[in-house]
């Protein structure tokens, strides 16, 4: 092939198909290159898109220009905002999603997005000269040349398909794994680990009792993920509850001699927030009964998945135990259960723009750093390409900060933790949790949306405006009073504070609209309601500030990139070994890497002062 | 903000300054062994053995002393890095010389603190340990050096550690209900929400608590000699102190200072203040001592209340003056039970009879002083509280941030602003240990160290 490309994208994922969009809306010749071009943007697991901290990380991929939020609009069948009884930073929409609809729509996209070639092809090797990427090699000896590599091979690295004892080469069921590329980086020096995860059977939409399971539907007042997204009345199409039972329970124990996770088949850790059915009752052995959601896997589906009785047990144990479940007594499978073991790079190998520390113009992004999750995946395919383009360019890397959002905690967890298991996003990893709201990731992102250079002019434009009356909003509440037989139907003795008011939780969100309208008028929705939410929680809100101001003097202070940490001495052993593994940026990344203690961090403040 | 240099190597005399048997000289970091090598006439120094050897001075070739010399390999020494210490003569000659060869030899005199200081960092110890080495080192009394070797043993950093894993408890909680809430996790009931997060607080403020016994124990009770002119106050210091240190006379008001004396019993440093007699008076400079006096027994930690058994009929101020101080404990002191052996009958309060001029019964007064002390402060031999207001602030922050997530339960506010209190709980226990990223707290405690540790 004689076109050079700017920038490659190794498979078509979520990540993939993200990092490509992004590389060629900013003006770079991007080549996406995939196994089977159809399966492009698939749902490999649960037909769901976004819950805790998966939803803000789908609102801040939207804010900068990626296009799973707006996927998710077009193809969702049900939508959810959870924890909406709680406060506002956990509240967190979610929907189930049509898998088709989802994946064409995306596939439509690609296709109409000028400069973007996908190529169907198996990336085997990397093309090289002098650590730095001049191109890939595909199974077929074709040789695609690019300065950029992005590999985003989700499960396909020496990807292997384990149920009982049966074992297949695989990247996804029925499709081949990709061979060569991690076996190269490995000679290469890099260190290679294996992960395991899984998914569940799926069963006929016939065979399944509804008539005994409880049902499962969404907000009947959907909001979309997608700033961009209006007019939305999407479906409302629900999943159903059932649940297993002691019975259950039995026929999988006495199969667990023959799962390939005791029997030691399966070397990969799994997750523990999303373990398997055998699982969950080896470690919860006191618990009579697990929750199944059985969820459509597009509307109209014949076809339907068993979220949380993912397996790697024999096919017949499968079958047994999900028939034991009532309302499934008949169900007919489709797809069997099975465990999934893939290769993955520990992450302290990438700096924080994505890129590998030791070959130039090679980024990693997804499962292939250790991640789990569509939208964790979306995420590192948007930043590392949005930073192989600024690379191009010249230009430093783009990386949100913590206490700026969650893919900003995402990244700076993946460069300073060690994971022993599939990393997971959750809103306890944030220690600045209430500053990332579901509802304000434009405005915290307003910078570097602008800088990212994806949003549109018009957008850009309207998150400004939300922010600048927000602020004059927020100066308002506080002088204006409301008096008795006020329009909100508020009852009132004597004249009062707006601010006040909102504070002592008389006035809520289902006031706004009436507030808006009789004193407001000339205001947003969006900007009465982040006032609103910035007055309730004005005390928690200043708390975080101080606490984000405190620790930034850690994280302005730089630590140089070609910094030999055995000329600091005094570090304690553990420290210096894990400076030396991770190679921190900063001395706030650096004082939240395990191992290293609060001492070595004096230590190292001390040098950097010389 | 000082800062300490953790490069260069340190040397230090580290025992105390004047006329002595021995001197140690302590050097230490990656040069250490080096620098003593040039110094000491001997070839090698070998780990963990004390070797005899001359020390010279390397550039005129005299020779300084005979000493001995102990090398301790890192990690295997007090500071975690090379360290050899040099026991030479005392006095003010042998070890200056050899310190100052040091120096020639391109150490770097050690601040005050920097041994200690260069441990914390190695990991050594924590900085609840560190501390207690400095009140190992000021300790005057048995009690005070039993407390600080307990938390060098790290007996206060594993309560401080329980009291941190109670809190990680709560707040793992509350994480899990807020990221699992799609599934079937049943929420913890408010209630007993509530109380794990009022357990915590007590057991925090507890600890706080005990930072009086820590006083004590490290700094000697206030004891308070109070009562009317002429009940024998200054009788009784003396007395206990078996010297004449306050002037004595029959005539009421003779004292008009505050004096303030310690002395040992049983291992227990008392720090005793005779007081100005309390009365109504005109003269100026009376009154001075009576507001000395009163400011001296509110402040005590013990208040030996005299009283002249001459007079026995009129025990109106007594009884007054106690009811005004049931906060301190009291002990009503019947003084001059030479003159008057018979004492009234008292009633909820501890008294006895003494003499203090032919002394009579002062050993079963000092007794129940320490009995009355370890019963109110609960000074039992094993318990370990903290000893600076360092821990105590950071401990009544930790309690305040527990009250505040108690007062978010009750309000029913959700499990992320309660954990944004009970995360600031953590952060303030964790400044205990040093578990912190803030310097200034590190320099405030380094710099109140003595040379050479």
């Amino acid at each position: 092939m004689k076109n050079a490309y700017d920038i490659l994208v190794v498979g078509g994922g979520h990540a993939g198909v993200e990092a490509a969009l992004a590389a060629a809306r900013l003006g770079k010749r991007t080549a996406l290159i995939s196994i089977d071009p159809g399966a492009i943007a698939r749902m490999s697991c649960n037909p769901s898109i976004g819950g805790l901290a998966k939803g803000h990380l789908v609102r801040e991929i939207d804010v900068l220009g990626g296009e799973m939020a707006k996927a998710t609009d077009a193809s969702g069948i049900q939508f959810k905002l959870l924890n909406r009884s709680k406060g506002r930073a956990v509240w967190s929409p979610r929907a189930q999603a049509d898998k088709f609809r989802y994946e064409d729509y995306m596939q439509r996209v690609i296709k109409n997005t000028p400069g973007l070639d996908v190529i169907a092809g198996d990336a085997t090797e990397l093309l090289l000269k002098a650590n730095r990427i001049t191109g890939i090699r595909l199974r077929d000896g074709a040789l695609v040349p690019g300065r950029i590599c992005i590999l985003t091979n989700g499960t396909f690295l020496r990807g292997k398909i384990h149920i009982g004892d049966i074992q297949i080469p695989a990247g996804r069921y029925g499709e081949l794994p990709s061979i060569g590329i991690s076996d190269q980086l490995k000679a290469l020096g890099f260190s290679v680990k294996r992960l395991k995860t899984g998914t569940p059977s799926r069963i006929t939409k016939r065979s399944i009792d509804f008539d005994v399971l409880e049902i499962q539907a969404g907000d009947p007042d959907p909001l979309p993920f997608s700033y961009a997204t209006k007019n939305f009345h999407p479906k409302n199409i629900p999943c159903w509850l059932a649940y297993t039972n002691t019975q259950t329970h039995d026929i999988l124990r006495s199969a667990l001699d023959r799962s390939p996770l005791y029997t030691g088949k399966i070397e990969g850790t799994g997750p523990r927030y999303c373990p398997s059915i055998e699982d969950k009752i080896v470690r919860f052995s006191d618990k009579a009964a697990h929750q199944l959601f059985l969820e459509p896997e597009w509307e109209g589906s014949s076809q339907w998945y068993v979220n949380g009785f993912s397996s790697s047990l024999p096919v017949d144990i499968q079958i047994r135990a999900l028939r034991s479940v009532r309302g499934l007594e008949r169900a007919e499978f489709i797809k069997i259960g099975y465990a999934i073991e893939y290769d993955y790079f520990p992450s302290h190998q990438i700096r924080r723009s994505l890129e590998t520390k030791e070959i130039h113009g090679l980024y990693f992004a997804g499962q292939i750093n250790g991640t789990s999750g569509y939208e964790e995946a979306a995420a590192q395919g948007l930043m590392a390409a949005l930073n192989a383009v600024r690379s191009i360019e010249d230009k430093t890397p783009l990386v949100p900060e913590r206490h700026e959002a969650y893919i900003g905690v995402l990244i700076d967890d993946l460069c300073s933790k060690e994971t022993s298991e599939p990393y997971r996003m959750f809103t306890s990893l944030a220690e600045y949790r209430l500053l990332l709201r579901w509802d304000n990731a434009h405005l915290r992102l307003l910078e570097y949306v602008r800088e990212a250079g994806l949003q549109s002019a018009e957008m850009i434009e309207t998150f400004e405006k939300t922010r600048n009356e927000t602020r004059v909003l927020e100066k308002k509440y506080s002088a204006t009073r409301i008096l008795p037989g006020n329009p909100l139907q508020i009852p009132l003795d004597q004249p009062s504070a707006l601010s006040l008011l909102i504070r002592r939780q008389e006035l809520d969100e289902r006031h706004l609209p009436l507030l808006r309208e009789h004193y407001f008028p000339e205001y947003g929705v969006d900007a009465v309601d982040q006032a609103f939410v910035l007055t309730r929680y004005e005390g928690y809100i200043d708390r975080q500030f101080k606490q984000v101001e405190k620790m930034r003097q850690l994280e302005n202070r730089h630590i140089p990139t070609g910094l030999d940490f055995h000329r600091v001495p005094s570090l304690s052993n553990e420290g210096r070994e894990k400076l030396i593994k991770f190679r921190p940026e900063s001395i706030g990344q650096a004082s939240r890497i395990r191992g290293i203690s609060p001492a070595d961090i004096q230590v190292l403040l001390i040098y950097l002062q010389k | 903000m000082q800062h300490f240099d953790h490069h260069d190597t340190i040397a230090a005399i580290s025992t105390a300054t004047g006329l002595g048997g021995i001197a140690v000289l302590r050097i230490s970091g990656t040069r250490a062994r080096d620098i003593a090598l040039k110094i000491l006439d001997t070839e090698k120094l070998k780990a963990r053995y004390a070797q005899f050897c001359r020390a010279r001075d390397p550039q005129s070739g005299e020779v300084l002393d005979n000493v001995v010399a102990v090398y301790f390999q890192a990690p295997a020494s007090y500071t975690g890095e090379d360290t050899v210490e040099i026991s030479c003569h005392g006095g003010y000659a042998a070890a200056p010389s050899i310190l100052s060869c040091c120096y020639d030899q391109g150490a770097r005199a050690a601040q005050p603190g920097e041994f200690t200081r260069r441990a914390f960092i190695n990991g050594k110890m924590d900085l609840l340990q560190a501390e207690a080495v400095a009140d190992l080192i000021h300790a005057v009394s048995d009690s005070g050096r039993k407390l600080a070797n307990r938390i060098l043993a790290g007996k206060l950093s594993d309560k401080v550690r329980a009291l941190h894993h109670e809190l990680l408890d709560i707040a793992s909680i509350l994480e899990l209900e807020l990221d699992f809430s799609e599934q079937e996790i049943a929420a913890m009931d408010r209630k007993d929400l509530q109380n794990s997060i009022a357990n915590a607080k007590t057991h925090i403020a507890e600890l706080a608590a005990t930072y009086d016994s820590g006083r004590i124990l490290r700094e000697g009770a206030l004891v308070a000699i109070a009562g009317r002119p002429n009940t024998g106050k200054s009788s009784l210091l003396n007395a206990l102190l078996q010297e004449e240190r306050a002037i004595i006379s029959p005539i009421p008001g003779t004292t008009r200072d505050t004096i303030e004396e310690s002395f040992l019993h049983r291992g227990m440093l008392f720090r005793l203040v005779d007081t100005a007699g309390l009365r109504d008076t005109e003269d100026p400079l009376e009154r001075i001592g009576n507001s000395r006096a009163r400011r001296v027994i509110s402040e005590a930690d013990l208040i030996l209340l005299l009283a002249d058994l001459s007079r026995p009929d009129d025990l109106a101020f007594e009884i007054q003056f106690i009811e005004e101080h049931k906060k301190t404990p009291l002990i009503l002191v019947f003084n001059k039970y030479d003159l008057n052996p018979r004492i009234p009958e008292m009633k909820d309060i501890r008294y006895l009879g003494i003499s203090a001029t032919r002394p009579q019964n002062l050993d079963i007064l000092l007794d129940t002083m320490l009995e009355m002390l370890q019963k109110h402060f609960r000074l039992d031999g094993e318990s370990v509280s903290i000893s600076r207001d360092r821990q105590r602030r950071a401990l009544l922050l930790s309690a305040e941030a527990l009250k505040r997530a108690k007062e978010a339960v009750k309000k029913g506010y959700s499990n992320e602003f309660i954990a944004l209190d009970i995360r600031e709980a953590v952060d303030a226990l964790e400044s205990i240990t040093g578990e912190t990223r803030s310097e200034d707290v590190l320099n405030h405690i380094f710099n109140r160290f003595c040379i050479g540790k």
